[in-house]
This record gives structure tokens, sequence and C-alpha cells, in this order.
């Protein structure tokens, strides 16, 4: 993996040169601006993963270098760092797009963590894109998306008791729950986040990960265990290379095991996409995904 | 089939049902088709477009054509039923249409390779009753099924439906309904067998003005799907039943929560709902009688505990489904704080014959204390898996042999495991059990929701134990201890001993810790989820012995126990397993027996699914 | 009014408290101790550590029951310390050990059980899911910034999707009341969002208690 590169601009020489050394020694790849217009056209001319910025800048200038910053790159995690850190500039500074806000008094150790969560942020964001980008998925970036949410939450007129129902139709619709969705969903209904996360963990059917284009449900029922649905859920282990509750690195295949589909007859059973194939030996496994190519 | 009008008062319905038996010629031939999911998925929805295309081919649109609800011999399916002589066919496939409507539909005839034979007699059946798997059964909360199109009402009117409804709304009051279903010994169908004409009675008792009626139709046990067939195949019943309910609680909404699995039952009931209120059969002032009632579905998200009534309550409001301590009782403190009363799908499906015919007759059939039928799911390794319906107090010997066909490959029995993860296994020498709430608990299982899984010599027991306890571990909601970590630490101790690490010492602990569990959990799950580990112990501890001790599992099940070995003299050399091995560790000449290497087998066992010849033999296992 | 006393023996006792108290307090309230875990007067009992499991006989039927759910009702006989209760308490604090061998608090309730030696492997979970922060958030602070998520053995409590919760007002209720100590100021400030604080606020730390608290 390439290095990392971090730019920086603090003001103090001596705890310019400690975060020179820390991040260097951390594996990163230091930079160093001069001033905010610096800065700036730093980030400008070699968009680097990351920015630590020193809000103190002389004649106030840290909000704007932070805003034109920001503005001009709107995905680059910015860290700001606060010699008297105060609520009303941490509201201030968030507000303008920071990533996180930090006192300089804190241990690197802290600015190190908060610089691998952004990077890792970062990481996560793009890969999603890329993929969602391959295989045309409706991203949050598509205004689209949350006007599809609204539209569901409308059906029955914005009652928090349907919120279950609404879930399920906002995960039919995009194939999983994205976080801007479930957020939406809370500010919305005005119900608290933690409810419509907590619901989104507890019920099984509920993915905040991209389902694959086909989902594939093995049934592991009694009646399907005593007749080797498991051995049935090896072998698409096997063949699909992901464990039961992943999706393959194409996203074409989601595997799932689900308690009994009431399709006891004709153990082992699995569903593709709502397919059901009754009396299954591992022989036919790949026999069956192959249609699915 | 007619368009039909607002329903404004009792007359109309009848004056509805007069015409509609007048328009139907009892002896016109008409074809249905099995379209429950095991059906279905032996491809039953093609047969029935190959049906009407070649009907309409051969000018013949007038034969009417059925896609019904299961009719329970799902190994059997597709079923294709021929009226008015009601001949049945079993596995009939898109090939023999051609046939089917030359001969039987043109000419009357049956055709002999697609009646059922028994296997035993040898004897030809032509009739769906003839066949031994239906000769023992009785039908009540299956009448229909087979016999309508789930998604007509006018089907379900012709043959008798809502007339319960109009008895009830025409001349019973609240209190009348009630003694009724109180006389006739009907008790919950969800598992605990709760009398239901007393729930009805505690929850009509409340003082509020508002209450509300809810149908579970969270069928979580795995194994069991006979609520999933009648909400599929006789929807109307159901929501008959809980109109009736509704007024005699004197509630004015009610719902229905059903399986997230469970697509057919959402989409059928949603039509049965809203044709009923375009006829008047829901909603405001139901035929004429000023009684307001109206049924909204919700369906589950995925959670087993949503079946326990706290949890789903939780679940109808929006919320994580975990369930709350009782008291309150939903009778008193339902949903939204409301006076609740909840009962099963099976249960709901019970009131309206009951209603029709009286309490009486209900009251005759059944145990001194277990009234009426009870529909099983019979699954496992059994000959005829499927959907059966007896009267309470069959043995367990009538329903496995006489009805089930017996063990598969005539193996030999060793358990009947009833009532789901919260049930135990029965022991094949105590096949005589009269199957009824009071004799099930006796044998330290339970009813439970009426899942019946046949268990045969190659069934390991303490596997069986650890499977359920692994699908409680994770249907656990969390909220309490005994269940979050208990179920746990036994899915732990369990796994260990399947693995051939058991310690001395594991059973007592196994049981110290299930009877805390048992004891000190939140809701019912919590408190039955140690039955299959303390009912395999008490019939079965010399496997657990086994395993434990002399490190062997002896149905040869637990991987870490067992090897796979070609056995040379049996092995002609035909490399199917060769090409079946997924990680190729057996390598051989065509027509030379073949080597499995030890190292490199994940004991899969596909080459000894794929074995014609018993080359591969589970039997050449030795103890490591 | 008389009609609203209600009369129970615990522990052959004869105890009397108003409708709708539970054993538990009617218990305490007569001296008689029964252990907990996840209850506290100013929260709405859970009923879920299931340590205050108490032996309840009503009519002829006896069962295990929460004391802390637990209504009173006339003529209920309470037993708090029966040998089978004891065995099950026990077992329960083992399991609650096992889940979090490092935590003070659990390690005393052992004591006081008398659990000698846990038979479940340990682990070192810093959090028990008593819930009480949860229900703090919500009911006290009624901000609700944080839940449950997850189910079964995988439950915790966290702001949801592990991010800073963008309600939280860094007030440091979950951190007081957390009988762990699981949730510490650092935790709380790291899901503290500043986004919605209304004005300057320092936190202070008691010097006689050593609980932190805000100021305005």
């Amino acid at each position: 993996m390439a290095v990392l590169s971090v730019l920086v601009l603090e003001t103090r020489k001596k705890h310019r040169d400690r975060l020179r050394g820390k991040l260097g020694a951390a594996g990163y790849e230091v930079r160093l601006a001069e001033s905010g217009p610096a800065l700036i056209s730093e980030v400008a001319a070699a968009r680097p993963h990351a920015v630590v910025l020193d809000i103190d800048l002389p004649g106030g200038d840290g909000l704007h270098v932070l805003k034109a910053v920001h503005d001009a790159a709107p995905d680059l995690p910015i860290i700001v760092e606060a010699g008297e850190p105060t609520v009303e500039e941490a509201v201030e500074v968030m507000r303008r797009g920071a990533f996180n806000y930090i006192s300089k008094r804190s241990p690197v150790e802290t600015l190190l963590h908060v610089l691998s969560q952004a990077l890792e942020r970062e990481r996560m964001e793009a890969e999603t894109k890329e993929k969602a980008r391959e295989h045309k998925i409706r991203t949050f970036d598509d205004p689209a998306s949350l006007a599809v949410v609204d539209r569901i939450l409308a059906r029955h007129h914005y009652s928090d008791s349907m919120l279950i129902s609404y879930m399920q139709d906002v995960q039919q619709e995009l194939r999983y729950l994205p976080q801007e969705a479930l957020r939406f969903i809370a500010r919305r209904l005005n119900v608290s986040l933690p409810r419509v996360y907590g619901i989104a963990t507890f019920y099984k059917s509920f993915s905040l990960k991209p389902r694959g284009k086909y989902v594939i449900q093995v049934c592991m029922g009694t009646a399907c265990h005593v007749r080797g649905g498991g051995r049935i859920l090896e072998s698409f282990e096997r063949e699909l290379g992901v464990p039961a509750g992943e999706t393959t690195y194409d996203e074409r295949f989601s595997l799932e095991s689900v308690r009994c589909v009431g399709c006891c007859g004709l153990a082992p059973v699995f569903i593709i996409n709502g397919k059901f194939y009754g009396n299954m030996t591992q022989e036919q496994v790949p026999r069956i995904l192959a249609k699915y190519e | 089939m007619a368009t039909t009008t607002r329903l404004a008062s009792l007359a109309d319905l009848e004056a509805l049902r007069k015409r509609l038996v007048q328009a139907h010629d009892p002896k016109a031939v008409s074809i249905s088709i099995c379209a429950g999911t095991g059906c279905r998925a032996h491809g039953s929805m093609d047969l029935f477009d190959e049906f009407r295309r070649q009907l309409e081919e051969r000018g013949l649109e007038h034969v009417e054509l059925r896609a019904t609800g299961c009719h329970g011999f799902c190994e059997r399916g597709p079923l294709v039923v021929i009226f008015p002589k009601k001949i049945f066919y079993h596995g009939v496939e898109v090939r023999h249409v051609a046939e089917i409507i030359e001969k039987t539909v043109r000419q009357g005839e049956a055709i002999e390779s697609l009646l059922y034979k028994d296997p035993v007699t040898g004897e030809v059946c032509l009739l769906e009753d003839e066949v031994p798997f239906y000769a023992r059964q009785q039908r009540i909360v299956f009448r229909n099924n087979g016999k309508i199109d789930p998604t007509s009402i006018e089907d379900y009117i012709a043959v008798g439906g809502y007339g319960a409804l109009a008895k009830a709304l025409g001349g019973m009051k609240p209190a009348g309904i009630i003694g009724e279903i109180k006389k006739s010994g009907l008790r919950g169908r969800g598992g605990a067998g709760f009398p239901t004409g007393v729930k009805w009675e505690l929850c009509r008792k409340q003082p509020s003005e508002e209450k509300y009626i809810i149908c579970n139709g969270d069928e979580g046990d795995p194994g069991a799907f006979m609520d999933r067939s009648i909400m599929e195949g006789d929807p109307h019943a159901v929501l008959e039943g809980m109109t009736i309910g509704a007024f005699a609680i004197g509630a004015r909404k009610g719902f229905i929560y059903v399986r997230a699995e469970y697509p057919l039952a959402v989409s059928n009931l949603t039509c049965a709902l809203e044709q009923s209120r375009e006829v008047g059969l829901l909603g405001e002032n139901i035929l004429g009688s000023g009684f307001d009632f109206d049924v909204d579905i919700v369906r589950g998200a995925g959670a087993f505990v949503c079946g326990e009534e706290t949890a789903l309550m939780a679940s109808v409001e929006g919320r994580e489904g975990r369930p709350r301590p009782r008291p309150p009782f939903p009778v008193e403190c339902g949903l939204w704080g409301k006076p609740t009363n909840i009962n099963n799908v099976e249960t709901w499906a019970n009131v309206p014959p009951i209603i029709e015919k009286g309490s009486d007759w209900y009251a005759s059939l059944g145990t001194a204390k277990s009234k009426g039928t009870k529909v099983f799911s019979l699954v496992g390794k059994v000959k005829n898996t499927g959907l059966i319906e007896v009267q309470m107090g069959t043995t367990l010997r009538e329903i496995v042999y006489d009805i089930g066909g017996g063990v598969l490959k005539d193996k030999e029995l060793k358990a009947v495991q009833t009532g789901g993860p919260s049930g135990g296994c029965i022991p094949a020498h105590l096949i005589d059990v009269p199957v009824d709430f009071e004799e099930l608990a006796k044998a330290g299982s339970i009813m439970g929701s009426g899942g019946l899984i046949v268990m045969d010599e190659d069934t390991c027991m303490v596997d069986v134990a650890r499977y359920f306890v692994e699908f409680l571990e994770e249907e656990s909601c969390g909220k309490c201890t005994p269940c979050r970590e208990g179920v746990k630490r036994m899915r732990e101790i369990l796994t260990r001993i399947c693995g051939g690490e058991g310690r001395p010492g594991d059973i007592d602990l196994l049981e110290e810790l299930a009877i805390a569990v048992k004891e000190a959990s939140l809701c019912g799950l919590g408190s039955t989820a140690p039955n299959p580990v303390l009912t395999t112990l008490n019939y079965f501890r010399d496997e657990y012995e086994a395993h434990i001790f002399d490190k062997r599992c002896p149905a040869k099940v637990c991987k870490a126990l067992i090897v796979y070995r070609v056995v040379p003299e049996k092995c002609t050399g035909c490399q199917r397993c060769v090409r079946a091995c997924p990680v190729n560790a057996i390598s051989g000449p065509r027509s030379q027996p073949h080597n499995l290497d030890q190292s490199k087998c994940i004991k899969c066992g596909a080459c000894y699914e794929v074995c014609r010849f018993d080359a591969i033999a589970g039997d050449a296992i030795y103890v490591e | 009014m008389a009609a609203d006393r209600v009369n129970i023996v615990i522990d052959g006792k004869r105890c009397s408290g108003l409708r709708g108290q539970t054993v538990l307090e009617v218990a305490r309230d007569h001296g008689i101790d029964i252990p907990t875990l996840c209850h506290h007067e100013a929260l709405t009992p859970a009923g879920s550590c299931r340590v205050c499991v108490v032996e309840v006989t009503l009519g002829k039927r006896t069962r295990t029951m929460a004391s802390c759910v637990t209504p009173i009702e006339q003529g209920m006989k309470v037993v708090t310390d029966s040998e089978k209760i004891r065995s099950v308490r026990r077992m329960v604090v083992a399991l609650l050990l096992a889940r979090c061998r490092d935590l003070d608090v659990i390690k005393q309730a052992a004591k006081r059980v008398g659990l000698k030696k846990n038979p479940f492997p340990e682990e070192d979970g810093d959090c028990f899911l008593c819930g009480m922060c949860v229900r703090a958030c919500s009911e006290i602070v009624g901000v609700g910034a944080i839940g449950f998520a997850n189910r079964g053995p995988d439950s915790e409590v966290v702001s949801p999707f592990s991010v800073e919760s963008s309600v939280c007002i860094g007030c440091g209720t979950c951190a007081t009341i957390c009988p762990a100590r699981t949730f510490t100021l650092e935790k709380v400030f790291k899901r503290r969002s500043m986004h919605t604080t209304g004005g300057k606020r320092d936190i202070f730390r008691c010097t006689v208690c050593e609980n932190h608290y805000t100021g305005a």
C-alpha cells in the first residue's frame, strides 16, 4: 500500500516538530505548509490523504482556511487542533466541515487515533462508491435515494409505529439500509436514532451492508438439519469462498443461513432470489450456481 | 367469477352464497392444483400455466382451473385433483398435462401411473381420501385447503365461509360466543395451550374502551409450517375467526403478524383483506350489524423471539422485539397499553367451525383435556412428509407409521422431536403416547405449535441438542442474563462434546446450568431453552457419555469423531466420488478401488452422498 | 386508604406495602435485602440481570420471579433465600463473571452469593449490559443518545453506528450511573458531539464523591 500523506499546518514550532516526528514514526509521509494560503494551494496541487490544521492562525484566519480547504476538497478529512479549546469554537469548526476537533494538549496518540479513523472512513467510502459505480447501485450521493425513502415514509403518513415496515420497504428498494437513510428516517419520524439503529441490528432480515445481486438463503430448519442442510451450506461456502452472512467480493452473491423457510417436506432446501430448490445434494450446488453466473 | 357487490346485511350474504352455489355445477369437471410452497418448489405454477394454455388450445376454457392452498402431502408434489370424482394425482409434471386433459378431463378416466400406490400393500388409490396419508386424518382447520382458491372470497363463501360470522352477528351475544368457545374446550395452538375462551373473557372484562386482537403468525419453530399453510391456503378462515373474536371481546382493530420468510402468506392475506373490505365483511358496520372491525398486516423482520407475545407486541409497535416481564399480561396491558388478546393462526382458524357446528360437536373430539384436532408438520426422517391434521389423542405410532408410512429407508426410529426449540425429544419407546397437551408434557416435551420431527438411528441426539441451543443462542434477544449468557455457555459445552473434547463433569454442569436458565429467564424463550438439552439428557444420556468418555459418536454424525474410508472390496472405481470431492482427497484410476487421503479429507460427506454402491462406507469408522 | 395496602409474607415475616410496589421495594422497606445488579431507584426497572430472583407463591402456584419487576399481590408468599434461589443466583452471577471477570461490581456480587469457583471460562468484557446508562440517558436526561444494538450474546450499548452521537450533551450521567465504570468520562467525550451544546460547559470533579458533573 502506498504511503499515506498528511499535510500539517502548525504555527508553534515545538509542536510542529513533535507532530512531524511522531507522524513520521507512525509511517505517514508528513508535509508541512507554511501558511493558510500555502496550505490551500498545496492541497490543490498535490492532494494529501488528510490535513492537520492549527486553528490559531495569526489574524484569526483559521476558520477561513478551514472553509476554503473543505470547499475545495469536500471529502478530504481535516483534523483541527486548538491550543485553548472551547465549545463554541468546536461547534464552529465542525460546522465548517472539520473531521474532528482536538486539543493540542491531548497526547499525540489521540491525534494518531483520529487520523486512522479518518483515513479508514475515507477508504471505506471510496470503496463503497467504487463498488456502487460498478454495479449501478444508487448511493446517497444521489438525491433521488432520499426521495425514495421519503416517499415510503409518506405512504403511511410518517407514523412511527410503522417504523419496521418502512425499513423493510427501504431495504427492498435499495437492497440494504444505508446509514444516511436510517438517519433520515429517524429525523423525519422524530424518533431517536438509537431506536432505528437498534431495530436495524436486532432483526435478522436487515442489512447495513449492500447485499449481492443474488441472495442465497440456505435453510437451517430442523428438518433440513437432520437431512444434511449444514453440508449444503458448507458446499456453498466452498464454492463462493465466503462464509454465511457475507457477500462475494463481486457483489454477485450473498450467502445467508435462515431458520426454516417452512418447506420442510422438501428438505434440504435453499432459496435463490425467491426461487425454491428442494431435495438438494451437495453435488447439485455448483450446477445450480452456474445458472446464476 | 361474478363481481360481488357490497353485502349490507346477513340476507345479502346468504343470497350471494345461494347464487354462487347455484352457478356451480357439482358435476362439472374442475382441476385443482396445489400451489402451496412445497408444490411450488416442485414447479406447480408451471404446471398451472401449462394446464391453462392447453385447456384454451383445446377450447376447454369452461373447465375450472384452481390454484389451491397446500394439500399437505408435500413429499409427493405437485399434487393435482380432478373434480367431481376427486381423482388424485401426485408427482405430476408438465409432460403429463396433455394426457390428463385428454383422458381424465375429457373422458373421466384415471391414469394409473399417476395414481398413488401404497408402497406396503401395492394397492392403487384412486381418490385422495383413499390414500393412507389422508385416510387417517380429520380435517377441520384444513377443511378448505385444497378445495378453494385462496385468492377468491367467492370460493370461500360458496363452501359456507362467513356463515359462522353471520351466525355470531345475527343472534349471538358476545358473552354467548365466549361461552361457546369455553365449552368447546379450545386451547391455544401456539404452544402453551391456555384455554382460548378464558383468555377472551379476561380481555372482554377489561374496562378499557379500546382493545386490540392479534393473530400470531410468527411461526418461528424450525420444522413447523402449519400456520404458513393456513394463511396461504385459507386466509379468510383466519379473518373470519378474528372478526368473531373481535366481536366477542369488543375490539375494533386487529393485527396479523406474519413472519418475514412467508411472502406468499402476506400476499394471500393482503388479497383476502382487500376483498373482505370491498364486500363489507371488514370495515364499518359489518353486514349491517353496527359492528366495526378492521385488520392490518404486520410483517416480521426476522426474529424468533417475536413469537413471544410481549416481544411480538413491541414489534407491532415498531420497536425491537425484546420481551418485557409479565405481569401485567397483554389482556390487561398490551398494545399501546391497551388490553390485547393474542391467539395464533390455527386457534383463530378453529373458531368459525366451532361457532357454526356448536361447542358440543367440537368437545366430542379429542381427549379429556385437549379437544378438537391439531395440525402437525410431519417432517424429518419419515417417508411421507407433509402437513397432517389429526384428532387430539392420536398416538405417535399412528402418526409416524400409519400416516407417515414409517421411517425413511426403513431405518430404526430413535426419537420424535416435538414443540420446536422449546420442546423435547420423545424416545422411540414412548411411541404409543397419545398426543395431547398433558401427555406430551408428561414425556418432558410440549405440544408447541406442532412440529413433529422424526429422527432415526443416524441422528445424533447430542448434535440435535447442540443444534437447538445454537438456534436459541442466535435468537436470544440478549436482555436477560440467563438466556443471553447461559444459552451461549450451554452451546459451548455441547460444541465441545460434539467436537470430542467433552470433559467428565460436563453433564452435571449442563444440568445445573439448564435448571438456572429455566428458572431465572425473563420470557418463554429462555425458560424453555434448556428443554432440548434436558430431554436428551434424560432419554439419551448414553449418547452423551459415548461422546465424552469413549470419544465416539454412535450415530456417526459428529465430524470430529468419525472418518470416511473407502472399502476396497466394494468400490467399483466409478470415479463419481473423485469428482464430487471438493478438496481432491480421493484419487484412483477408473475401475480401480479409490484412495481417500485422510489428511486432506474435510469430512463433508459429499463422497458418501454420491456413492451409489456404498463404497465409501460411513460404517468404517474408528474412534480417534 | 386501607384498600391500597397489600399484605404479603416475605421469608415468614408479615410485610405490607402499597398497591403497585414491587416485591423488591417492599422487602427492602422491611429490611430484607435482595441482591440486584440492574436496579436503580431512579429508573424504570428492567428485570434483566435476574440476580434478584425470589420464589413467589400465589395460590397453588410457586414460581421463580425477578423481585424488581413483580408487583405485590394480596396473599403473596415470598422466599428470598432458599437453597434453590441461592443456586440459581450463583449460576447467574457465574455467567456474568464469565463475561466480565475484571469488574469489581460482579466480583463483589460473586462473593456475596458465595460463588467460589467459576465453572465457565472467563472473558474480559467491560460491560455486563445492565442497561442503566441507556435508561438514564432516555428517562432522566431525555436525549436517548445511546441504545442497545445487535442481539443475544452480541448485544452491546453503543451510540448508533459507533460514531459520536449528534444529540449527546456530554452530561456524563451514563458515567455516573454505570456500576461497572464502563462508561468513563473519556469515553463519553469521545462520543460527545458539540453540535447542539447551548453554552459553554466545563466539567468539574467533586472532591468528596469523585464523580464528575457539568457546570452551566
